[in-house]
């Protein structure tokens, strides 16, 4: 697929999780190509759904497949959950900046909520391009009814996973944010995050005061386009020049020492 | 493309009648990814002001039954930078394809400081015409006021037209009680011809946080939802002015949309929120305006005003080209 295709492709599979989570899956067609961190906007090809398409995450690439791990959050992303296999989405992608990926010996992601969604492919792309290197997973939910199974996932792609819940219902009791201390300030490190915002905010912090270097995170704003024209998804630039940012054409993935949280 | 696509507006010759809409195409280059600016019979840029804007604080969109709503604010590069960095790059790519430049102020003194300045540069820029922005509702100080209210409108089209020579095509707004009495004041003014319509106002609410969802509050309602709003003051001011050409604006989705508004009156579209949603909205409406033309055996100019007609006889003309 070249950088910004639209294309209508039928949903092959729905595939619920956990609680409100889902992945949406569709045979990939010739020449579809995208790195972990790209998004698609998906919409409906036909007038009467909602209106505007929706900015996902690429999930998962997989053999002859490719996916989207979705929250059902009401709009859209509950709609497609209701789709039966066959209905035609319309996939306007790959679009933004996709994650950088350094060479490191520790490639540290964290995700809250469905921002684990990115950390698939990401982690799949990475251990056939570093081989030796460990990949650790830090995953955040308020309780243990939201927490994806990583199934195969957890060994296949993740040397490591730490599991958290805002109530202890699950894993460590607390946020990600809580758990990073055997790793914070580990120099051979990348680090990698998604979730939700005030999340980012504080992990932003306690990474830059740890002094870690090699940091990107996967941000979400709305947008009504997904390729820098309606100028929606502002994100506020900590050096003021400029005063903003587009997601979509400078992101999703940013540093996060650029952003003004 | 074919020449059953073909139109005039005023004195803008078209290759046929889809243009892209401000603030929903850029600068021109922003779909250059899906498929060529030659295409289309012109585009019209984001709204310019001398100076460049910001915009508004986040969020600026919300979705609606149908439609959206945006609080942008006007966010632009500025038309220094517009003549340095886009134009030349737009000029390169564009063809046939029509450039009309979007230009507004803060005030009616604004608008012919932005109007002196494209006219000093028309040499460069090659732009066809010019389209007055009057009637964005985000702007408090600026658009709304002056779009809504008879006398700074008159006084801002006519420092528009004492600046420039080159042709007009005043956009406006449908939030007033009656369009038809700006529209003939804006050629009164010696405007070329109208755009309309603008963006309807609306709020959206929020109701877990018991406050408006856009980060203004209100922002401009477009899509679908605002269709038949479109067709009906092009309509309108087709049959208070018959004259005065029209570029119809609002809600047009399918080429049937479009035919909508050429048949109430517009000699040419302008699809503006369509495009966020599905890229190739442009060329699919055009595609199928000409599988329509085909098919009836019609050209578009044939089908202007056609709605007009009621109580006649609809011969359809037989096309020959």
């Amino acid at each position: 697929m070249n950088p910004g295709a639209v294309r209508t492709l039928p949903l092959v599979e729905v595939e619920d999780v956990s609680k409100g989570t889902y992945w949406l899956r569709f045979h990939a067609p010739a020449g579809f190509a995208c790195d972990p961190g790209h998004f698609f906007m998906l919409s409906s090809p036909e007038n009467g759904a909602p209106f505007l398409g929706r900015p996902l995450s690429i999930g998962d690439v997989h053999g002859e497949r490719f996916g989207f791990l979705v929250r059902a959050l009401g709009g859209a992303t509950a709609w497609f959950r209701t789709l039966p296999v066959g209905s035609p989405i319309r996939l306007v992608g790959p679009l933004g900046r996709p994650f950088l990926q350094p060479e490191r010996s520790v490639h540290c992601m964290v995700a809250g909520g469905i921002g684990l969604a990115p950390f698939f492919y990401l982690a799949r792309r990475l251990r056939a391009t570093q081989p030796g290197a460990r990949i650790e997973l830090r995953y955040g939910e308020r309780s243990a009814d939201a927490h994806a199974p990583l199934m195969e996932a957890e060994g296949e792609l993740f040397d490591v996973v730490e599991r958290f819940t805002d109530d202890g219902s699950l894993g460590a009791r607390g946020t990600v944010v809580d758990g990073l201390d055997d790793r914070l300030g580990d120099p051979n490190a990348a680090w990698y995050a998604c979730g939700p915002h005030a999340m980012l905010r504080a992990l932003a912090r306690r990474l830059d005061e740890a002094g870690a270097t090699d940091v990107q995170f996967s941000l979400e704003e709305r947008m009504a386009c997904g390729f820098g024209v309606c100028q929606a998804c502002i994100v506020p630039n900590r050096s003021g020049k400029p005063r903003y940012r587009l997601l979509c054409m400078d992101g999703p993935v940013l540093d996060p020492r650029e952003v003004a949280w | 493309m074919v020449e059953r696509l073909a139109t005039t507006c005023g004195p803008l010759e078209l290759a046929n009648p889809v243009l892209a809409a401000s603030g929903t195409f850029g600068y021109g280059d922003s779909f250059e990814r899906f498929w060529p600016l030659s295409l289309l019979g012109g585009f019209v840029t984001k709204t310019l002001f001398v100076a460049p804007r910001d915009g508004n604080p986040a969020p600026r969109v919300a979705e609606t039954s149908a439609g959206m709503l945006n609080s942008i604010g006007l966010a632009n590069v500025g038309w220094e930078a517009f003549v340095r960095d886009k134009a030349p790059r737009v000029n390169a790519l564009r063809g046939r394809s029509r450039m009309i430049v979007n230009v507004a102020g803060n005030a009616p003194e604004e608008f012919g400081e932005i109007a002196a300045r494209v006219e000093a540069d028309r040499d460069v820029v090659r732009c066809d015409a010019v389209e007055v922005n009057v009637s964005c509702p985000n702007v408090k100080e600026g658009g709304t006021n002056i779009g809504c209210h008879i006398g700074q409108f008159r006084d801002a089209v006519r420092r528009v037209r004492a600046a420039t020579t080159l042709p007009i095509f005043v956009k406006l707004s449908p939030n007033v009680a009656d369009v038809v009495p700006f529209a003939l004041c804006a050629a009164d003014e010696g405007a070329e011809g109208v755009s309309l319509v603008n963006t309807l106002y609306g709020m959206q609410i929020d109701t877990e946080r018991r406050a408006p969802v856009l980060g203004t509050g209100s922002g401009g309602l477009s899509g679908p939802a605002i269709l038949p709003v479109g067709v009906h003051w092009v309509f309108k001011v087709r049959a208070a002015l018959p004259e005065l050409p029209i570029l119809g604006i609002g809600g047009i989705t399918t080429w049937r949309d479009a035919l909508q508004y050429l048949m109430a009156g517009a000699q040419a579209v302008q699809v503006g929120t369509a495009s966020f949603v599905n890229p190739h909205a442009c060329p699919d409406i055009l595609a199928g305006l000409d599988r329509w033309c085909a098919s009836r055996n019609v050209a578009i100019r044939d089908v202007v005003g056609a709605a007009h007609r009621v109580g006649e006889a609809v011969e359809e003309p037989v096309w020959t080209g």
